[in-house]
Parts: C-alpha cells; structure tokens; sequence
C-alpha cells in the first residue's frame, strides 16, 4: 500500500490488468496488489524455472550480464542464499552487501548507499531491512526493479509466493483451503504478506495466537476493522479443526518473555503445534514454518520434520520462485525501457532469454 | 506620524467579528480603522492586498527555535523568519535546547537573538525540571521576572507525578502556565504513529491514544486537588 510504484491501478477484484498475467511491474514490495492472475503467472513461471533447476546443471544464460545486489541490514541466511542461488541460476552475477563492514556503518544513509550501488552498475537491488517501509523509500527513488526481501513487521513477499506456491504444490488450487497462521502475528511480515497472498488466491485465512501478539485491530471492537479480510481466534485447539494448513510462527524468544507473554511454556503449553494439536486438523493437513524454527516451543520437532511437514519443499520452492520474480522485474524493466506501459511478459521460454 | 492603507485585501479578525473585503488604516504600527475602498485620504504608504487575507498575526504557543545547541537545525533567527513568512508574529519557544533554558540568564539570552533577528516577537519557555531531567525544580519566579512565558519539560512528560504536583502549586508565586508533554512513555512504547488499521497495515509500531490520555487525566486530577495557575495547555483529542 505505501509508495505505490508503477503500479498503477492497485484494485483487487476489478482491475483493468485482471486479463494481464503481468503487469510489468518494475518492483516487487508487498502482495497487497497483486491479482489472482498475477499471482498465478508468477507460479506458472517457477514452474518453468524448477525443470531449469532439475537440470544436471541448472543455469540458464537469461540474467547474463545483470547485476543482482542483495542489500541486506539485517542478517539472513535463507532468504539471502536463496537470493543468491536464484540470481546465478539465472546467469546474473550477485554482489552481497551487508550493513556490517559496509559504509553503512560510518554513517552512510540508505539513499547514498542505493545511489552509489546503483552507479556501480546494480540492475536489480534486493533489500532486506529491519524497518517497515524502507525498500519502498528506495524504490521512488530508483530507475531499477527493487525486491524487497523483507521490510521490518511490514512485508515478505517473495516468502509469501513460495508459502502459497508449495500450498498450491500439494493441494492443486488453493481456492477454499482454511489456512491456520499461528503466533506473533503483530510483529510478523510473513503473516501480512501470507494474508494478502493467500487471501486473493480464495483461501479462507484465520490467524491465531495470544491477544498480545495480535495486531491491534484484531482486539478492537469499535468498528476499525483489521486490514486484511481474515478471521481470529485466540484459542488454538479450536482453530485448528479441520484446517488444510497449519503455519506456525517463529517466536522471537528475545522479545516476547516476561513482557507480552508470561513464558515460553505458556506459549508452547498454549499455542505449540503438537502432534495431539495437529491431529486435529484435517487428515490431508500439511505444515509449514517461514523458519528458522524454535523446536519445543512454536511447533514439536515430531511434527516439524514428521510426514505433514512441507519445511523442505518450502526451502526448495523459494529458489524458483525467486528466480521467477527475478526474471519477471527485469524482463518488465526490459520492456518499460522501450516505451510499453504495461508489457505482457511471455513466460521464460526454456531457451530463457530476456525480451529486449 | 506614519500612516499605511491596506487595500482590498481579505479581513479576517474574529475577534472584531470581521469577515469582508474593506481596507485598513494603521497609524504608527496600529490599526487605526476600516475604511470602505471607495474612501478617500492620503497615507504615507498603500499596500494592495486583493486576493490576500489580512488578519491579526497568529500566535504560535509551541515551537522549536533550537539555539542553543542545534544550529544545525534552526536558529532563533531562521525559525523568527520563518514565522513571519507565514504570518506568525508571535511565537513561543520550547526549551528543550542544549543547554536548556534554566535561568534568568538563559530566558536574556533568547530575547537578545530575537531582538537581533528583528522580526517575530519571540516569547521563550523555561523549563520545569533543571535539564529537563526531572529530578529538581527550575527557579521558575526567576525566569518569569526574567520574561519566561510558561513552562515546560517538551520533548519529555513530566513523569514524576510528585514533580507535577510541586511544579503546579509553584505556579502560584509566578501566575505562568505548565505545559506537559503529555505522553506516557511505557504505554507509548516506542510508537511512531497513531495505533490502528493504518499501522497495523504498514507495519508500524502504533501508539495508542491512551498513552496521552493517561497522563492528560493524571494532570487533571492533580489541577483538581490543588490550587494552581495553570489551565491544561494539552487538551485531551
Ligand atoms: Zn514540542
């Protein structure tokens, strides 16, 4: 929602792009505005990235040439191997910043540190930021698709693609599943990003945890309704029934204890996924985590790596997905640099060239 | 004896229940009369004003002029200017400088910057609480001879509820207001904007209402069990 860029009409349902797999857009900041449509071209272009991917070498030449920086405040493992690892796939060649020992740390501003990069001759920034809205702040400013790759309790979109893309993997359609998001809703960017994702996909989405770690809304009863168009519940053994999806959250342990919750254990006693909890939900359930996962605590270690859980295919599916969203921002930068307004973008051909 | 006409400008004076387009007579800087723009006179200058508002000067109770200590902010002349291009021609200015504005001294030096910068009248605060740290009283009857309009600890709530209550009844030697910052710095948390759907959204942290108006209720119970000088400057929303 804040700093809409080349977006143009954000509207869900009635959309002028809805016929549009792509609308060329030249970043990708949050899910809030993208179409069932759009959501499904991105799918449909990780599917093509995941044959590159089973290939004995999985690289494709349709990045060469580009450079991909992963700007990254805060530390990150996954998302930023995963970044990596998705660029080179593409043939991109992949510079990794990070605030420690960068300039940042005497002092450089965010805006001085994107423009110097980008007179380097960065094609693509992918950020991570430990404050909401900063990629956004970068994106007004920059003539280069911007990625953002989680902005403080505000947004995590390529995390939320590949949540409903393994979703979509073991269901088919994601149309009418319950999803269950359990935990620290509030300070949570992969649940909001997740409700927008999943919610314009026909997913039926209820977010759980304890009333303090909920966002405000979710307790007022005054009329200010929350944002996105989910349910909550406080208490998890009745949510849980019969949902196809169980996402429990990591709980920041250096947050939470003592202050919004009493303990960890209650926690775990009250809101853990435990195989007994588990058993509850649907037969075909399945169970993600955005990870890294405090085992014990949000969810039982029979259960994180036990036959219900997609951890792994979630790991796996960030790759392609970040491949597509990769390939899409430039192939639309591509295309906007020619004059086209809104391009439709063909699907990678295996042959993975960028359009000029 | 010097006299200027305003001409055809907007009137807008609530206070003398003015709303009209007619010109203005002002002899030796104060306003002598209305006139009807048809109305003849000679006058040492004539300004014409069509299109514009001609008002009293505003008044701003609260705002920042930064000197000392902040130059690089605002000064006391840079903030006088800028009041007057927006038609503010008096302002008073929080102390929460560096160093605060403490004594005597420091409310002298305020009106020696604004007198040099010549423009806006410039009305200074002092503070409650020496260095704003809210551990002792300012010697607020010295500061209020010395031309100390009110006071306050801005940019902090006077937190200590028994500082409050002391800083009230002392009101009654100097007959100023006490101006609180009133915000609860545990319930506000660190938020950065308004709590609800808008925060939620961005991802934000919020600051809830209650964070003021926990300490606006305080402030008013303590007004009520004591005598004081002071109104609540910060109204509750
Ligand atoms: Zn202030």
């Amino acid at each position: 929602m804040i700093g809409a860029v080349d977006r143009g009409d954000t509207g869900r349902s009635h959309s002028v792009e809805a016929a549009v797999p792509w609308v060329g857009r030249g970043h990708v900041l949050d899910l809030d505005d993208f179409s069932h449509q759009e959501l499904e071209s991105v799918f449909n272009t990780a599917d093509r990235m995941r044959e590159i991917l089973a290939r004995p070498v999985p690289r494709v030449p349709s990045l060469r040439g580009r450079s991909v920086v992963n700007l990254f405040y805060e530390p990150s493992t996954r998302t930023r191997v995963s970044f990596e690892l998705a660029a080179k796939s593409l043939g991109a060649d992949v510079v990794n910043v990070s605030a420690s020992g960068s300039s940042v740390e005497k002092g450089e501003t965010l805006l001085d540190t994107v423009r110097t990069l980008r007179a380097l001759g960065a094609n693509v920034l992918v950020v991570r930021h430990k404050e909401s809205g900063a990629p956004y702040t970068i994106a007004k400013q920059m003539d280069i698709p911007v990625v953002n790759a989680g902005d403080g309790t505000h947004a995590h979109p390529t995390q939320a693609l590949l949540d409903a893309y393994t979703i979509r993997d073991h269901f088919g359609c994601i149309e009418g599943l319950r999803v269950l998001i359990v935990g620290d809703i509030a300070h949570s960017r992969v649940a909001r990003s997740d409700a927008w994702g999943l919610t314009a996909l026909g997913a039926d989405v209820v977010f759980c945890g304890p009333p303090n770690l909920l966002p405000a809304t979710a307790l007022k009863d005054d009329g200010e309704c929350m944002p996105w168009p989910v349910r909550v519940d406080f208490d998890l053994d009745h949510a849980i029934e019969n949902v196809d999806v169980v996402m429990p959250l990591r709980v920041q342990l250096e947050r939470q204890e003592g202050n919004r919750l009493a303990s960890l254990r209650e926690y775990a006693r009250d809101f853990g996924i435990t195989r007994a909890r588990l058993a509850r939900a649907a037969s075909r359930a399945i169970v993600m985590h955005p990870g890294p996962m405090n085992e014990g605590v949000e969810i039982d270690a029979d259960v994180a790596h036990g036959g219900q859980s997609v951890v792994q295919q979630q790991v796996t599916n960030g790759v392609a997905i970040r491949m597509a969203v990769l390939y899409l921002v430039v192939a639309a930068a591509a295309q906007n640099s020619n004059g086209h307004k809104t391009p439709l973008v063909p699907a990678p051909g295996l042959s993975g060239k960028v359009p000029v | 004896m010097t006299s200027i006409r305003i001409r055809n400008g907007r009137v807008i004076d609530p206070s003398q229940r003015r709303y009209e387009v007619v010109d203005l007579v002002i002899v030796d800087g104060h306003v002598d009369g209305y006139i009807g723009q048809e109305a003849q006179g000679s006058f040492d200058r004539e300004i014409d004003a069509a299109g514009m508002v001609v008002s009293p000067g505003f008044v701003d109770l609260h705002c920042h002029l930064r000197e000392p200590g902040f130059e690089d902010k605002e000064t006391i002349a840079t903030g006088a200017m800028a009041a007057v291009a927006g038609g503010f021609t008096t302002i008073c200015c929080m102390p929460n400088t560096n160093p605060t504005i403490d004594t005597a001294n420091d409310i002298a030096f305020v009106f020696a910057a604004a007198r040099r910068a010549g423009l806006a009248r410039v009305l200074p605060l002092g503070t409650v609480t020496r260095g704003e740290l809210g551990r002792e009283l300012s010697d607020a009857t010295e500061m209020a001879a010395a031309g100390a309009v009110a006071f306050s600890d801005d940019g902090r709530p006077i937190w200590d509820g028994r500082m409050m209550r002391y800083a009230l009844t002392n009101s009654l030697r100097h007959h100023k207001p006490i101006v609180n910052h009133c915000e609860d710095p545990v319930i506000a948390d660190g938020g950065v904007m308004n709590e609800g759907r808008i925060s939620d959204l961005l991802g934000l942290k919020g600051q809830p209402p209650a964070a003021e108006e926990v300490m606006v209720a305080r402030d008013i119970e303590l007004c009520c069990a004591w005598p004081s000088a002071t109104d609540l400057p910060y109204p509750p929303r």
